[in-house]
């Protein structure tokens, strides 16, 4: 992202594929509203392992949490509250609306790309949607 | 005593040679077959499989791409490129 810095933008939409990604998707936007969204964001991919076997992973969850000075109690509440899920819901019906069915799946403007991609992949994808969009200007 | 039939030996042995020549021969138009058909098949998958990569990523209509409000984003607002990602955290 930072190379092409004032060019590109992202977007993320969670997408929830099982329960346990419920709950995660669910603190995540909680972490959000206590401005911690990007750091929870990485700690659920840097600790996945140990908690995405889980049946119900809130409780390991909470316990990160507490690593990146988050309130714990206000995190719990807010996830229980299940206010959360019309967010998640509306991002699953607006991916299916652009047939999304795994994940990773990126757009870069109207361009699919379905499944992981490499850094070069991505990186030549952009750079021919930046050119498109500038010759477009022009 | 009796003579041996060699004459007939000789022409028994053509014969058996003639028939593994052609069994050899056989066989190997059987191989090629099979070859032939294992290399459609392995087409046919290839085909199949660059045809779903393709309509995978296929480009989709404008009309689909939906706004950015309620979401995280990274990078600048009102970007000539905007990458909107799908994934799941578990």
């Amino acid at each position: 992202m930072k190379r092409f810095e004032g060019d590109v933008q992202l977007v993320l939409y969670p997408f929830v594929l099982n329960s346990r990604s419920e709950v995660a998707t669910q603190a995540a936007l909680c972490a959000g509203e206590q401005g911690k969204f990007w750091d929870f964001h990485r700690m659920l991919y840097r600790r996945q392992a140990q908690w995405n076997h889980l049946a119900n992973p809130l409780d390991q969850l909470l316990e990160f949490a507490t690593g990146i000075e988050l309130d714990t109690a206000a995190l719990k509440s807010c996830v229980q509250s299940g206010r959360m899920l019309k967010i998640i819901k509306a991002d699953q019906d607006y991916g299916s609306s652009l047939q999304v069915h795994s994940t990773p799946t990126l757009f870069v403007n109207n361009q699919r790309i379905v499944g992981a991609q490499s850094e070069v992949e991505l990186v030549r994808t952009i750079r021919q949607e930046l050119t498109r969009a500038r010759r477009t200007s022009s | 005593m009796a003579k041996k039939p060699k004459t007939r030996e000789g022409t028994v042995s053509r014969r058996q040679q003639r028939r593994e020549a052609e069994q050899k021969q056989a066989s190997w138009r059987r191989q090629r077959q099979r070859m032939l058909l294992g290399g459609l098949v392995l087409v046919l998958v290839v085909g199949v499989g660059i045809a779903v990569r393709t309509i995978q990523q296929r480009n989709i209509p404008v009309r689909l791409q939906g706004a950015v409000d309620n979401h995280y984003t990274k990078g600048a607002a009102g970007a000539a490129v905007v990458v909107k990602e799908f994934s799941d955290y578990g």
